[in-house]
């Protein structure tokens, strides 16, 4: 408990305020350049100059907001022709629903979904290539997306904005009154509260109402969600961040009038997460009287044993008007913030926001997750599930199906086994081995209710995700939590994650006729084992190989997504035969007592393309030079029994 | 209400301080030019919408600085990239041998299918011209990239040099929805299939013959 209170404290409450967390979060990655400089050095920036990067990312933030909203209206715009599409595509047109008949309407499929679609449904068009393509106008519409959103470059969706339903507004105001009473209630009793500990108060407590009071509140920030990590962040409809923020800024006299940066999220850079948006993502309560006091109590905890540290900061702060004071801010704002490897490569995850929406009518779900940090062992009992939506013309066959992320899909996906009702008791533990403490820190437990479908694929109900930080070293249950909806425009294909890079220098000593090829560095490996590592190793061979005499390998290098090998291949072989063979470079995970995983490779040879060809070429055009160059790995294994 | 446009394209400027970025951009945005050097602080943007086969596509264009001490933010800013402008200058040759390095930080930093195009500003300077224009599409043709010579003073080439860089993002973009659907899917399967295996490879035989041929 102690650990765990300390492990919150260190990571939740070095982050003073919520504009510093917005910059962080912002110029994040490679905004390090405080780390190995001195103080002072020539390297620091000067207040105006930071002043000045602060505009412009202030101005990129309203830009961004803006494409978010838009794209929010695509998304909202394709899920309800979803939702009013009434066919089944077979006998009748997938969308309208007119009944095909010989002499009447005909069917023509759709290129995409195979689904038959009736003239009025679907769009002809062009595919790249010039060539006519009949589309239903879901799929029509589902390709355009993918395009306008810039799906098609980050691999996924980026974060968006739905639209605001007004209907939430009043209630929510409500709420917030009553929230702010609160919090004056607790200032009193806490002198050295300044401005930014009631601002985290205020979201966490706001984000722990239940979601029949506040709908509206409950967004939880989340729009840090990067695109470029491709994390999709799906806001509930009816949020509304400026309401929040409007009264975040009223609420307390440090308004600089810029306090609604942190509604906006950027599409530029990785996100670490805010300390708050942790915090507010304890398990919910049913009842709203318990929530509140219950963060309250939690609140007080945890700021009696981790405050000290906060307090010399905060006392500087008294007036937060001052313009030294915004200095500090700035330079604080500025100061060295890393998101981990690991933070940076993660595409799915932070999904708070799809939590607080509360129940969507899929079902709930009865389970409890237990960590022991000596065994490395992760425990999930799912215990059962209730009121399960009834999907397909085959009834249900519920299972229950776990995936911790960030991770590759193949090494860490478990379930359970198959049930027969809309609420089924499973009162099964699934448990993941090699489960460490840092695991814990940042990876997200992702629970699918799926139904197995005995005619086609099968499909998922509803998910939970839980954020494993939150659940110490104890027992945790968690009862009824309602599950939520994986939008289908939405869910990422974690296989589409990148592989990773690979450096790679090649030279080509004409003295001793040898090619030697350096394996330098991979960087951002994919994680191939459920602990979100590798255990990477690097093959290579020259090809063709009929003997595969060619074949060798560095050592192992355990538990790193960035592997620093620093081992030279060497092959002696004339100019001239070069020229016709190919490099293949692997890299694998090496697992103990099980088959190794392929992460990834590259060839480099004259069938190669891009880079590859390029590097190979150079380093044959010019014998004795050394050419160093970045690959990025593909998952084209043409030798795969080796 | 702002104006509407179909799609968002981020494009980014690197190259040595000095060799013209802001320039070049700025001539871009706003049709003028300034010779006075004000050397950016950090990162900066610019936006404007263009129009390609009928589709309104807004470019929010990063400038970065060129100086070192600003690195570690500029390099932030590679990976939403969708397109990057190289920028040196052609009369100072060590802004030209500097392009590697670039290059090597877009290998290192960018997203590993970003369309590159390498300009060469200032050619309306010509009696200090220090690279010649061969030179620099020998090197532009090693590294399979665009090469177009411009100078924000005269405008020359500017406006076109984005063009084909927003086309080339355009074409990628339409290829990739494209193969992104080969095989199709249906309603119910939750998946959306984005940069497919086999797309890529149809990608790499179409460069193959493109690059091969150059080098020769
Ligand atoms: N003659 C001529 N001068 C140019 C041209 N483009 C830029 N300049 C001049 O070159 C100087 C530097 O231009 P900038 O655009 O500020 O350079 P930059 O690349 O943005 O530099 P950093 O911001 O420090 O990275 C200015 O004095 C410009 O007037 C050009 O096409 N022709
Ligand atoms: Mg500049
Ligand atoms: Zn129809
Ligand atoms: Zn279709």
């Amino acid at each position: 408990m102690t650990d765990r209170n300390r492990k919150a404290s260190t990571n939740a409450w070095i982050c003073p305020n919520d504009r510093q967390l917005c910059l962080r979060a912002k110029l994040n990655i490679g905004w390090s350049y405080h780390s190995d400089s001195p103080r002072g050095s020539g390297n620091e920036l000067a207040q105006n100059e930071k002043k000045q990067i602060m505009q412009v990312l202030q101005k990129a933030e309203n830009l961004e907001k803006m494409e978010q909203e838009r794209i929010g209206r695509l998304v909202e715009k394709l899920d309800n022709m979803k939702n009013h599409a009434v066919g089944d595509g077979e006998r009748s047109c997938i969308l309208c629903g007119v009944t095909f008949s010989t002499f009447g309407t005909t069917p023509t499929p759709c290129n995409d979904c195979k689904k038959g679609v009736c003239s009025k449904c679907g769009v002809d068009t062009y595919n790249s290539r010039k060539q006519p393509l009949w589309l239903c106008k879901l799929c029509s519409e589902q390709r355009e997306l993918l395009k306008r959103s810039g799906a098609w470059f980050y691999k996924s969706m980026p974060s968006y904005i739905m639209p605001v339903k007004n209907a939430d507004n009043l209630g929510s105001k409500n709420i917030r009154s009553v929230v702010i009473a609160i919090l004056d209630l607790l200032l009193c009793k806490r002198k050295y509260l300044n401005y930014d500990v009631k601002i985290l108060l205020f979201c966490y407590i706001l984000i722990n109402i239940p979601q029949t009071a506040s709908a509206t509140s409950s967004t939880s920030k989340d729009n840090y969600g990067t695109s470029l990590t491709k994390r999709p962040t799906m806001q509930a409809d009816g949020s509304s961040e400026d309401e929040t923020d409007t009264s975040l800024s009223t609420d307390s006299d440090t308004d600089d009038g810029s306090s609604n940066d942190d509604s906006i999220g950027i599409n530029d850079s990785v996100k670490p997460r805010p300390a708050w948006a942790s915090l507010a993502h304890k398990e919910h309560s049913s009842n709203s009287e318990i929530s509140l006091k219950k963060s309250m109590d939690d609140e007080r905890n945890e700021e009696s044993s981790d405050y000290s540290s906060e307090v010399s900061f905060s006392a500087s702060k008294v007036n937060p008007k001052e313009k030294a004071e915004n200095e500090n801010e700035i330079n604080l704002a500025f100061q060295e913030f890393k998101p981990s490897q690991a933070d940076f490569r993660s595409p799915i995850t932070e999904n708070e926001s799809i939590d607080s929406t509360g129940n969507e009518g899929l079902g709930s779900l009865d389970f409890s997750v237990l960590f022991e940090p000596i065994d490395f062992k992760l425990h999930v009992t799912i215990i059962k599930a209730k009121n399960l939506k009834g999907m397909g013309k085959h009834g249900v066959d519920p299972y229950v199906k776990l995936q911790l992320l960030p991770g590759s899909s193949k090494s860490n996906k478990m379930r359970t086994k198959q049930s027969k009702t809309c609420n089924p008791e499973f009162n099964e533990t699934l448990t993941y081995l090699g489960v460490t403490k840092d695991d814990i820190a940042r990876k997200t437990l992702r629970v699918y209710v799926m139904n197995h479908d005995r005619f086609s694929s099968d499909t998922v109900i509803g998910i939970y995700n839980l954020k494993l930080k939150d659940i110490g070293d104890v027992m945790k249950r968690f009862n009824d939590v309602p599950l939520h909806k994986i939008s289908q425009v939405l869910e990422i294909h974690v296989n589409s994650i990148e592989r990773g890079r690979i450096e790679i220098s090649l030279k080509y000593v004409t003295a001793t006729r040898t090619l030697e090829v350096g394996i330098i560095q991979c960087i951002g490996l994919k994680a191939m084992d459920a602990s979100g590592y590798s255990d990477p190793y690097v093959k290579c061979y020259l090809r063709p190989d009929k003997y595969k005499i060619t074949k060798q390998k560095t050592s192992v290098k355990r538990r790193t997504l960035n592997p620093k090998f620093n081992a030279v291949f060497k092959y002696k072989y004339a100019h001239s035969e070069l020229a016709g063979k190919t490099l293949d470079i692997q890299v694998w995970d090496r697992d103990i007592g099980r088959k190794n995983d392929f992460i990834g490779g590259v060839y480099l040879g004259k069938d190669s393309s891009g880079d590859q060809l390029r590097h190979w070429f150079q380093t044959l055009k010019t014998p004795n030079a050394k050419f160093t160059h970045f690959h990025t790995l593909t998952d084209e294994l043409r030798h795969p029994a080796e | 209400m702002a104006k509407s446009y179909d799609y968002l394209f981020k494009l980014l400027l690197i190259g040595d301080s000095g060799v013209g970025k802001t320039c070049v951009l700025f001539r871009f945005s706003e049709d003028a030019f300034n010779s006075t050097f004000i050397s950016t602080i950090g990162i900066d943007f610019k936006i404007r919408t263009i129009e390609l086969d009928g589709k309104k596509i807004k470019l929010q264009i990063w400038d970065t600085a060129g100086q070192e001490r600003f690195r570690t933010i500029t390099t932030a800013y590679y990976r939403g990239a969708m397109g990057i402008m190289l920028v040196f200058d052609i009369t100072n040759e060590r802004s030209f041998e500097n392009i590697k390095t670039w290059i090597r930080n877009i290998e290192e930093h960018a997203a590993s299918d970003v369309e590159k195009m390498i300009l060469g500003n200032k050619c309306d300077v010509v009696d200090k011209r220090q690279v010649s224009k061969e030179q620099a599409q020998q090197l532009a043709a090693e590294y399979g990239v665009k090469f177009s010579e411009t100078s924000a003073k005269d405008g020359h080439n500017v406006e076109e040099a984005f063009m084909t860089l927003a086309k080339d993002i355009k074409a990628k973009m339409d290829r990739k929805q494209q193969e992104n659907n080969n095989g199709g899917g249906s309603h119910s399967s939750p998946n959306v299939h984005v940069g497919s295996q086999g797309g890529k490879d149809k990608k790499a035989n179409a460069n193959r013959s493109f690059s091969w041929c150059t080098l020769l």
